[in-house]
């Protein structure tokens, strides 16, 4: 087993004023080139979980350890390696830069600061970098604003800040979401290709697991719900064999770009009825002890009010979930798997 | 045109919209673009940022942002010409013939009016559809049950205490209390997670069964298309390159090498491995499009005479309408002449 790089410990983070966790007692173990996909809603404490990660959030409980160490009782020398070696590229390219700075401003910053370009060597050093962001590589191109670029450039941009400190972390938090279909996958591709250069982890956060799949497809997924873990494996064993109903509605929504299929799907029984959500059953369960899921779930049943363990599915995988071989049954209605409709292939 | 007439509910006639900036070149962000929604339709318009899709959505509304402007052809709602009205007629068919949803239509709302307030004043300005306020709040509460929230309850709300996802069916909601029979959305998926995302689709489809609404929606993504249209038009830098029933758009061999291109640099879930591939370039800026076919630059396919003539949108004769020089050489004999005439799709 590779060396661990970031461990969380048990964790959970209660927002100022927010009666409930927005993580929720979440162990997680990064190990050293790993990539973690962090999948689940919006609100289920995903970006939550991906910020307590590399350190812009500190966890009201629990510990974070980089390389081992506590982050909460780091010297600040560690810390400033810590804060240099987890970055972050988010969601929104339109938001998270700066726009009365140049990019020479942006990118510059944090370079000159861990002195990784000699100040005389920094044009040098960021035209190189967007050279390997793909951006147009000339030293002009540093003098523009945000304002001038798309939202592809703008986000190879925040790629571009995120690498050129040379991270062995990158938190990626939905950071192709914005962005139009057809641009996605050369994001991917990009951040793929840092890794096979530089062997960074990546925590990569998400709500559609078409993009997880391709992305992490040798990595692993962690489904979130409510603040909470509900299931994790490997990522073609969760999306091929789904272990917690949660992951199985996550599938059954994701629009896929097959009519066909998408009529038959309506068409037949197995389109099974998820609960919808409600803002107002979901809210007030503070001391809820039961499965989070059990408001929205089709198996819950009395003993959901007693929450489940997560249980071991085989070769890593776990899910929270009494049922198993029912969610088995469900997975299969839900993917067409055992039927004759077209299927999920391995 | 074969078809019978009548049920075309909206039209576009050879649009073309442009940005007259002052002491700028004037760009057209839509270019000659024909286009029918028929009865009942749900009608996609596809395309990546900067095609041009969004800015035709709201040319048909004559809901065009300052500087854009009509700049030729019409828009017809059931035969009636949008560009004759007077800005009075205009104001009254808004909302309670052709209701448009926004892209970002949740940032829309008014943060410290309730949400029944809001919506009262849209009855206040409609007295014509709704003489009796107390109706019109009614059908709007059974608008809320039929897009999945709890109708009276919701009215009291303010903005914030409502979610992303929510605020999106709200708006939905919204454009539907007039009783229009044409929804025009822009983007309504986008910015959703895959759970809000499969309750819009969900709750379109719908509205389109319960009150026979005709839909037409602008997007980027190709999976929402394939789970709600059954038109789908594809734009690339201002004009409309492929026009098929959604089969075709999936299925057909005869697919222009754009929509190929978008359907392939989709991340499929129901595919391992790294299959997908994106499109490489990029959309060209509107003050330099290229000669010819605007997507030769970033097609595989492209020969020469794409380089230099503008690929005219051709029928096959089955509703599929492609603007491809390769694609549609088979579908014109040595004498020059179509085998099916463009006009009613491309109006040229």
């Amino acid at each position: 087993m590779s060396d661990t790089l970031v461990e969380l410990d048990n964790v959970s983070h209660r927002f100022r004023g927010q009666g409930r966790p927005a993580v929720n007692g979440v162990s997680l173990r990064i190990a050293e080139g790993e990539i973690i996909a962090v999948v689940g809603e919006s609100g289920c404490g995903k970006s939550t979980l991906g910020r307590i990660c590399c350190g812009i959030i500190e966890p009201t409980d629990g510990a974070v350890r980089f390389r081992g160490q506590a982050v909460s009782a780091m010297p600040r020398r560690d810390n400033r390696q810590f804060r240099r070696r987890v970055q972050m590229v988010h969601q929104d390219p339109f938001a998270s830069l700066n726009p009365s700075l140049p990019l020479r401003t942006t990118l510059g910053y944090a370079v000159a600061h861990y002195k990784i370009a000699r100040r005389h060597e920094l044009d040098g050093f960021l035209v190189d970098l967007l050279r390997r962001v793909g951006l147009d590589e000339s030293p002009e191109f540093l003098n523009r604003y945000p304002h001038q670029l798309s939202g592809g450039q703008r986000q190879r941009v925040a790629i571009a800040r995120a690498v050129s400190l040379n991270p062995s972390l990158i938190v990626a938090d939905e950071a192709v979401s914005m962005l139009d279909v057809s641009m996605r996958v050369s994001l991917l591709d990009l951040l793929l290709r840092f890794r096979q250069e530089s062997q960074m982890a990546y925590i990569f956060v998400s709500h559609d697991l078409g993009v997880v799949r391709y992305f992490a497809g040798d990595g692993r997924i962690v489904v979130m719900f409510y603040g909470v873990v509900v299931e994790e494996g490997a990522t073609e064993d969760v999306i091929t064999q789904p272990g917690h109903p949660y992951t199985c509605s996550l599938l059954q929504s994701l629009p896929v770009p097959d009519p066909r299929r998408a009529r038959s799907r309506r068409g037949s029984e197995a389109a099974v009825r998820f609960i919808p959500a409600v803002a107002e059953s979901d809210a007030g369960r503070a001391d809820d002890t039961g499965c989070v899921f059990r408001q929205r779930c089709p198996l819950a049943r009395d003993k959901c009010a007693q929450s489940p363990p997560m249980s071991d599915l085989g070769g890593n995988h776990r899910a929270a979930c009494w049922f198993p071989g029912e969610v088995t049954e469900l997975a299969a209605s839900i993917l067409g798997t055992g039927s004759q409709r077209p299927g999920i292939a391995r | 045109m074969s078809e019978p007439k009548d049920d075309v509910v909206l039209e576009a006639r050879n649009l073309s919209v442009d940005f007259a900036l002052p002491a700028r070149a004037r760009l057209r962000a839509v270019d000659d673009v024909s286009l029918r929604v028929r009865d009942g339709d749900v009608y996609a318009l596809v395309g990546e940022s900067g095609c041009g899709k969004s800015t035709l959505a709201a040319a048909l509304l004559n809901l065009l942002p300052d500087p854009g402007v009509i700049a030729g052809g019409d828009v017809l709602l059931r035969g009636k010409s949008l560009r004759s009205m007077t800005a009075e007629e205009l104001r009254r068919i808004r909302m309670a013939e052709v209701a448009m949803v926004f892209q970002a239509a949740m940032s829309g709302f008014n943060p410290v009016v309730p949400i029944g307030h809001q919506i009262g004043h849209v009855l206040q300005a409609h007295p014509d559809v709704w003489p009796s306020r107390k109706e019109g709040l009614e059908y709007f509460d059974h608008l809320l049950e039929l897009v999945r929230l709890p109708g009276g309850r919701l009215r009291d709300r303010y903005e914030s205490q409502l979610s992303g996802g929510m605020k999106q069916r709200v708006a939905i909601a919204f454009a539907c209390a007039l009783k229009p029979s044409v929804l025009i959305l822009d983007e309504p998926t986008t910015a959703l997670d895959v759970i809000n995302q499969r309750l819009v689709i969900d709750v379109l489809r719908d509205l389109r069964e319960n009150l026979g609404m005709t839909i037409m929606f602008v997007t980027h993504d190709l999976s929402v298309v394939a789970e709600l249209a059954t038109t789908v038009g594809v734009m690339y830098a201002g004009r409309m390159v492929q026009v098929a029933p959604i089969d075709a758009i999936f299925y057909d061999s005869r697919r222009h090498p754009y929509v190929q291109a978008l359907l392939a640099s989709i991340p499929n879930v129901l595919q391992a491995g790294r299959t997908a591939t994106s499109v490489p370039g990029q959309v060209p800026r509107l003050d330099r499009l290229p000669p010819g076919c605007r997507f030769a630059p970033r097609c595989p396919q492209a020969e020469d005479v794409c380089e230099r003539e503008d690929p005219p949108l051709i029928d096959d004769g089955h509703r599929n309408a492609v603007a491809c020089h390769p694609l549609n050489r088979h579908l014109r004999p040595a004498d020059g002449t179509c085998r099916t005439p463009v006009t009613g799709v491309n109006g040229a």
